[in-house]
């Protein structure tokens, strides 16, 4: 393993720090990466600020093998869902602790895992040994040892009786799951979930069928659960990342320590935008040190200044062809 | 007024206007390409494409088609929203609201200010009854209750219009809306012959390549590789004789740059990038796609844009793609068609006649 790895989940190292020397590694270890730099005719020296880093477009994902360093054995590979043929991202992981060290440490910055028994209402693992998501599930179920913790099956509804034996266990319980998966899971039975329960929507607001907002989903998941709203909390990850942000009773998504959050011109997606403008969502998270740790997603968001930053869908191209009339232009 | 005498009339109309010597038409030409709308060659190419297509037969043939019988359509009044993408691109929807007979409310795009009303004054004092209304203020359109609105929009653009139309009572409580959705088009080029070359550069840079009507994907059986040394000289080519007004954007040095990470065979060309893909995504305007395949792909492209595809352009009169041969046209009248052409398939002066049987 290369030394940089050992200190990237460190809290203690500025990431300011820590970012530079992974940006130079990736440089002239990631040939695609590397290309893609010198394309641009950007050079190392030629970066200031963590907001002056190119980002690599996520479809790079789709379109190569985006790894740093010289290895063809991955510890993991995971794969984005699509529609049959679409084509689909890669993530090639070289060890699969980096993920897991990422998610822990990055669950534990705000929560106790300890605290937890934890319910994915997802496809299990065995279906989904690519799927990122259920990577995650699975290792945070592996992680509680009450042995409570499991993939619900599709389609069951929820079990009174399992549900009191769980407060008697005295943890508290994270329900996971896609958007439209946990309506269907409200709307097959409503259930009162614990009242400490924590459901964690992991995105999925808009499919070929269904559209919801963030806003009505998380309200029809408390009234569905008889949660308060401050109970139900966003994951923000994908197949690209191995670091997620998570937003606690907010629509703000909080990022560990390791994870940044950069908003891009959409125009110019070297012109990093103020806090409080909306742009392309860019990341830096310093766990994809052996692929690649600066992303420039296809997500609109903004930022604050202290970090956080709101996701508002995904972004809605602006010079399409054809006609269209615009109210403030035409 | 019979809708013979209205053919009559407005042929006659376009005939004197697009006349080479009709001192308005040029002096807003003139402005429309020196106050920076759009380039010179571009202005011109769209006057002519429309002065060929309009005559007294092709608004007959038009009619005809639209299996159009009856006389017009008095006391209805129509409120088209013109997007100014391209030089006179609300002009069909014109002529199809005179010959219907509808008062036409016009929002002209402050985009292409001059044209359309320039072509419109020469009505004034005709014995064409309908009522005409050209402006480039939307707000001047408050309360005319249109029984039809017709414009074209995106995904993220509609609701506020309809919602600007709404407040406005802009339109009846049962008015019908056209709205159109198409972004662009796509062609199957299989035959590398000079003038089919020059064909397709002209449907993909023409008007900066932002009408529907441009084409944003190429399906070929030979990959970009092999030919883009002969385009470029076709891309010179067209250049030189079509200077553009259009800046490069930053975006496109970024799409560039990543296209080399990937490896990805593209031919930069300052302004747009062609690119070799084999799962297109258009969105910008500023990037042409190009898919290697054959009839299949392009069969595969279609079924999956759906709606958003305007065209499928072929090189040949004798090839049509299966199951799609209503949206099948001839590459060379990419930027040119026909005056009946049809904006998302549907035919306009048809869909306003229908609104005025439905609604009478």
């Amino acid at each position: 393993m290369n030394n940089l790895v050992h200190t990237i989940l460190e809290e203690e190292l500025p990431f300011g720090e820590k970012v530079f020397q992974v940006f130079r590694y990736q440089f002239e270890k990631n040939l695609i990466y590397q290309r893609f730099c010198e394309a641009l005719r950007i050079k190392p020296e030629d970066i200031r600020h963590a907001g002056d880093i190119p980002l690599l477009p996520i479809d790079a994902f789709k379109e190569g093998r985006v790894v740093t360093g010289e290895w063809d054995k991955e510890e993991l590979m995971f794969q984005s869902s699509g529609t049959s043929g679409s084509v689909r991202s890669h993530h090639y992981v070289r060890y699969a602790t980096v993920y897991r060290d990422s998610l822990l440490k990055g669950f534990n910055h705000f929560y106790d895992l300890s605290d937890f028994v934890f319910w994915g209402y997802t496809p299990g693992y065995a279906d989904n040994p690519h799927s990122s998501l259920i990577w995650m599930i699975n290792e945070l179920i592996r992680y509680d040892d009450s042995g409570l913790s499991r993939f619900l099956h599709l389609n069951e509804t929820l079990n009174i009786a399992e549900i009191d034996k769980l407060k008697r266990s005295g943890k508290r319980l994270m329900l996971f799951g896609a958007a439209f998966g946990l309506i269907d899971l409200v709307q097959r039975k409503s259930v009162s979930l614990p009242e400490d329960a924590i459901v964690m929507e992991t995105g999925g607001m808009k499919t070929h069928r269904r559209e919801m907002s963030r806003a009505d989903l998380h309200k029809n998941l408390a009234d569905g659960f008889a949660l308060p709203m401050d109970h139900i909390h966003s994951e923000y990850g994908m197949t690209e990342l191995l670091s997620q942000a998570y937003a606690r009773g907010t629509e703000w998504f909080d990022t560990p320590p390791w994870m940044k959050i950069s908003i891009r011109n959409p125009v110019n997606p070297l012109m990093e935008l103020a806090d409080g403008n909306e742009g392309l969502i860019g990341i830096l998270d310093l766990s994809n040190i052996y692929s690649c740790s600066f992303i420039l997603t296809g997500d609109a968001g903004e930022k604050r200044p202290d970090g956080t930053f709101k996701v508002n869908g995904r972004w809605q191209k602006t010079n399409l062809r054809g006609c269209n009339f615009l109210i403030d232009r035409d | 007024m019979t809708l013979e005498s209205r053919i009559e009339l407005i042929a006659e109309k376009a005939r004197y206007w697009f006349n080479v010597e009709n001192t308005s038409l040029i002096e807003a030409a003139t402005r429309t390409y020196k106050e920076g709308f759009f380039p010179k060659s571009d202005v011109l190419y769209a006057i002519q494409c429309l002065k060929d297509s309009v005559s007294k037969e092709a608004l007959s043939a038009w009619v005809a088609k639209a299996g159009v019988s009856k006389n017009t359509s008095e006391d209805k009044k129509v409120l088209c929203l013109h997007a100014g993408n391209l030089p006179l691109v609300g002009f069909q929807d014109v002529l199809a609201a005179l010959l219907s007979g509808y008062d036409y409310y016009g929002k002209i795009s402050r985009k292409d200010p001059y044209l359309l009303p320039d072509f419109l004054d020469q009505f004034n004092g005709t014995p064409l009854e309908s009522h005409i209304h050209p402006d480039t203020d939307l707000q001047a359109f408050r309360g005319v209750k249109a029984n039809a609105v017709t414009f074209s929009g995106s995904e993220s653009s509609i609701p506020e219009v309809m919602e600007v139309v709404k407040a406005g009572n802009m339109a009846d409580d049962n008015c019908r809306y056209l709205i159109r959705k198409a972004h662009f088009s796509i062609t199957y080029f299989d035959d590398f012959t000079s003038e089919n070359s020059e064909n397709l550069v002209n449907a993909l840079l023409r008007y900066d390549g932002k009408g529907c009507r441009s084409v944003a994907i190429v399906v070929s059986p030979l990959k970009l590789e092999k030919i883009s040394c002969t385009f470029t000289d076709y891309f010179e080519s067209y250049w030189t004789k079509n200077p553009t007004h259009r800046k490069p954007s930053p975006g496109i040095k970024y799409r560039y740059a990543y296209n080399k990470a990937v490896q990805k065979v593209q031919m930069f060309l300052e302004h747009v990038i062609i690119e070799e893909s084999i799962d297109p995504v258009p969105a910008n305007d500023d990037i042409i796609y190009w898919v290697h395949g054959g009839l299949d792909k392009m069969v595969e492209l279609s079924d999956k844009f759906g709606d958003q595809v305007q065209n499928l352009y072929v090189c040949s009169e004798k090839l049509r793609i299966p199951g799609y041969q209503e949206k099948t046209e001839l590459l060379s009248r990419a930027q040119c068609p026909f005056i009946n052409w049809k904006p998302d398939g549907i035919d306009i002066l048809k869909w306003l006649f229908a609104v005025s049987s439905e609604q009478r």
